[in-house]
């Protein structure tokens, strides 16, 4: 039985969620999906050591509260316990080569994706985990 | 009384005697006798009179006189003598030396004659040598005239009026071409005259002739080569009486003369017409800087009369001169005093000069050059002007079209600017649904009922909010290309109140409690529909974010500073986390609460419309206790 896999959206609209939700069925991997809506409720998630860590963090820039960029600033000050051996992946409609750069630059970014997000990115970001 | 006798009309002979000795003593003569045979000589009355002592001296020989003879008429007298012949007169001039060693012209004459066989000559002696010396004056006078009227090629004449006759000197023909004869008399000098000249020439004649006085004309004369030339007359009246008997005078040819003086004149004509049809000012100054020669531009330019500019230094403290910067120029550094002392030319110079005549400004572009004598001293200065008013006045334009081009440039610089924000925004804000929408078409295609059943209500979800983003982009727009907008003076009291009613329900259902203080600065000169925005956006702001159970409490208050005024809007709202979004809290699209309908339009769109004003906008916030938004409205006076 393969092990499953925790995987975390963080994105203020709800359908980003549902989205994510739909394309992670038709991925023939198990796995979990938990929804935050803003960077600030990721953050609280992960501060708590007793949460298990998510293998995947699907990361949107633009939210209101604490957008991506605040996140991946808290996120760098935690501890390696905390952090765990997640990979976080920029999900975004943003285009812009300035929020691209700055993602290819952030040493915790693992890649920058543009929105739509797809079954088959979701497949290989699965496959690419260790065992 | 006694009887006249008849006898007593003559003289008695030894009466006679004495008074023969009397007159030829007052007449300075003698009487003398040669005689040829035995060579002696005898004279009358030795012992007194003129002769005495001379007669003593040559001791009656003829060898003794002979001695005393000039050289030069010595042979003549000797020749007369050889040739005497019987009862012939002979007459004679010759110089003897006087006992006072100087020589004396004698004048003899008598006669020869026989006597008891011996040939003897006999007559008179007479002491000429003032009447000679009187005569050569005259003859040397009468050469000197000659040379001196050839030399001069002046024609010397004399006019004898009761005759009509005129004498003309030697040279007449060398100057006219006529011989003396030629000339004639005053007739055939009036007919000489040009035809047009005559009656002139005549008229003045009678008319100086009358009154004695100088006459004086120039007139064309008739040559013997049928061409006229230029004559200058000059003549004066001799009188008797009052009437005028006789006339000397003088004509000279001055055809040349004229024709020189005509040139130079005429030059100089062209000269000055040169310079005084010239645009440019030209001006000769002395080293006190006093002008010498100008023409017509110089003194106009500077807009003096010539009375003013003529001998006055070309310094005039009313000229109030600005260099091409309009800082003012001290007298010593202008052109001209510049070139006297440098000695070397002071060229394009930019001048403002004053002109008091005309309350003007003109701007001149002036050159002083130095004109230097053989010992390198100053002699005089040359300096042009010429108007530059124009050239400056193109300038001046060009500067300021320069400036709008500046303005405008950055104008353009900031609208591209913003262009480019948006057209960043509108991508971003219309990719984010439509790449929802596109994630969601995906499922649908393969989905189970339930799920294309729910993949449709987010689309339809999706798409009204896109709707509604690109509304919202629109409002953006508006913003930006109403950059002129009329201002108006706006009393802060009325915007507020207008705002009021229309967010009227909402504010009573929230309790919400609005205190002001415009006492300082009561109104704003600005767009009105920019001041409601402001307005709108901040109030819908401080009832959208805070505690649903808290009743808004917000306190607008305006004050002056200096040109501008100070507006300050303070809510009790959550305020925003500026440590956190400090960056981002005039951003489109960028929100701070998970409160519903945030849309991150509000201040973005105030923030434009500010900065569209060039004004200024900034926030003051902590969570949970309330934003304060501070406007600055830039440089009010300046506006009106």
């Amino acid at each position: 039985m393969e092990e499953s896999r925790l995987i975390c959206s963080v994105d203020d609209e709800d359908v980003f969620h549902w989205i994510v939700r739909g394309n992670l069925k038709r991925v023939e991997k198990p796995c979990e999906l938990l929804s935050f809506y803003n960077g600030d409720e990721i953050l609280e998630y992960l501060l708590d050591s007793s949460n298990s860590r998510p293998d995947v963090l699907l990361l949107d820039i633009n939210m209101p509260v604490c957008d991506g960029w605040k996140f991946l600033e808290g996120f760098t000050k935690l501890n390696k316990e905390q952090k765990g051996s997640i990979q976080i992946y920029i999900v975004t409609s943003s285009i812009d080569p300035k929020d691209q750069f700055r993602a290819d630059q952030h040493p915790d970014v693992q890649a920058f994706i543009s929105k739509p997000i797809t079954v088959d990115f979701l497949e290989g970001v699965l496959s690419s985990i260790p065992v | 009384m006694k009887k006249l006798d008849s006898n007593e009309t003559a003289f008695s002979a030894r009466d006679q005697d004495k008074r023969l000795r009397m007159a030829l003593s007052g007449a300075k003569m003698s009487l003398w006798e040669i005689n040829l045979t035995n060579e002696m000589v005898k004279w009358s009355g030795p012992s007194t009179g003129h002769f005495s002592k001379f007669s003593k001296s040559i001791k009656e020989s003829l060898n003794a006189y002979f001695k005393l003879i000039h050289p030069s008429d010595l042979g003549e007298v000797i020749r007369l003598i050889e040739n005497a012949k019987t009862d012939q007169n002979f007459f004679n001039q010759h110089r003897v030396l006087w006992p006072d060693n100087t020589y004396h012209w004698m004048e003899g004459s008598g006669i020869v004659f026989e006597e008891n066989g011996d040939f003897k000559m006999t007559g008179t002696v007479q002491d000429i040598t003032e009447r000679k010396k009187l005569e050569t004056e005259r003859e040397d006078w009468k050469v000197r005239h000659e040379l001196v009227a050839r030399a001069a090629g002046i024609i010397v004449y004399d006019y004898n009026i009761l005759s009509g006759d005129i004498l003309w000197s030697g040279n007449i023909q060398e100057v006219l071409g006529f011989t003396s004869k030629q000339m004639g008399n005053i007739d055939r000098w009036v007919e000489l005259i040009h035809p047009e000249d005559r009656e002139d020439a005549f008229e003045k004649l009678e008319s100086a002739q009358k009154n004695l006085e100088t006459y004086e004309v120039y007139y064309r004369f008739l040559k013997s080569n049928s061409k006229y030339c230029d004559v200058y007359d000059r003549g004066t009246f001799l009188e008797r009486d009052g009437q005028a008997y006789r006339m000397l005078g003088m004509m000279s040819d001055v055809t040349e003369w004229r024709k020189s003086r005509e040139a130079l004149s005429e030059s100089e004509n062209r000269f000055r017409s040169l310079i005084n049809n010239l645009n440019v000012g030209v001006g000769l100054y002395d080293v006190s800087m006093v002008p010498v020669v100008h023409n017509e531009a110089a003194f106009k330019l500077l807009g003096m009369t010539e009375k003013q500019f003529i001998g006055k230094v070309a310094v005039d403290p009313d000229w109030n001169v600005i260099d091409m910067d309009g800082n003012k120029m001290l007298p010593r550094d202008f052109p001209i005093p510049q070139a006297i002392e440098t000695k070397i030319p002071c060229r394009q110079v930019v001048m403002g000069v004053y002109r008091p005549k005309s309350k003007d400004r003109v701007w001149l572009m002036v050159d002083a050059d130095p004109l230097l004598d053989e010992n390198g001293d100053i002699r005089h200065v040359i300096c042009t002007y010429s108007d530059f008013s124009a050239r400056k006045r193109v300038e001046e334009i060009l500067a300021e079209k320069n400036e709008q081009l500046v303005i405008t440039s950055d104008l353009v610089s900031r609208k591209n600017e913003r262009l480019l924000e948006f057209a960043q925004i509108v991508s971003h804000n219309l990719r984010s649904p439509l790449s929802n929408i596109s994630g969601l078409v995906d499922i649908y295609k393969t989905g189970s009922q339930e799920e294309k059943d729910d993949a449709v209500a987010y689309i339809s979800e999706v798409t009204e909010k896109a709707l509604s983003t690109i509304d919202d982009l629109n409002e953006v727009l508006k913003v930006q290309q109403s950059e002129h907008m009329d201002l108006q003076v706006i009393k802060f009291e009325n915007a507020l109140e207008e705002v009021k009613e229309l967010l009227g329900s909402n504010l009573k259902e929230r309790n919400a409690v609005i205190s002001t203080d415009f006492g300082e600065a009561d109104e704003v000169f600005y767009p009105n529909i920019y001041m409601e925005s402001i307005f709108l956006n901040l109030l819908s702001n401080s009832l959208k974010y805070i505690d649903p159970g808290k009743a808004p409490k917000i306190l607008i208050k305006s004050k002056r500073i200096d040109r501008d005024i100070h507006f300050e809007f303070k809510d009790n709202g959550f305020g925003i986390d500026l440590k956190k979004n400090g960056d981002d809290v005039f951003k489109f699209g960028k929100t701070f609460h998970s409160t519903k309908g945030s849309k991150g339009l509000g201040l973005y769109l105030i923030k434009n419309q500010i900065r569209t004003m060039g004004d200024e906008i900034e926030v003051e916030s902590q969570p949970n206790k309330g934003t304060m938004i501070r406007i600055k409205f830039k440089n009010q006076d300046g506006r009106k």
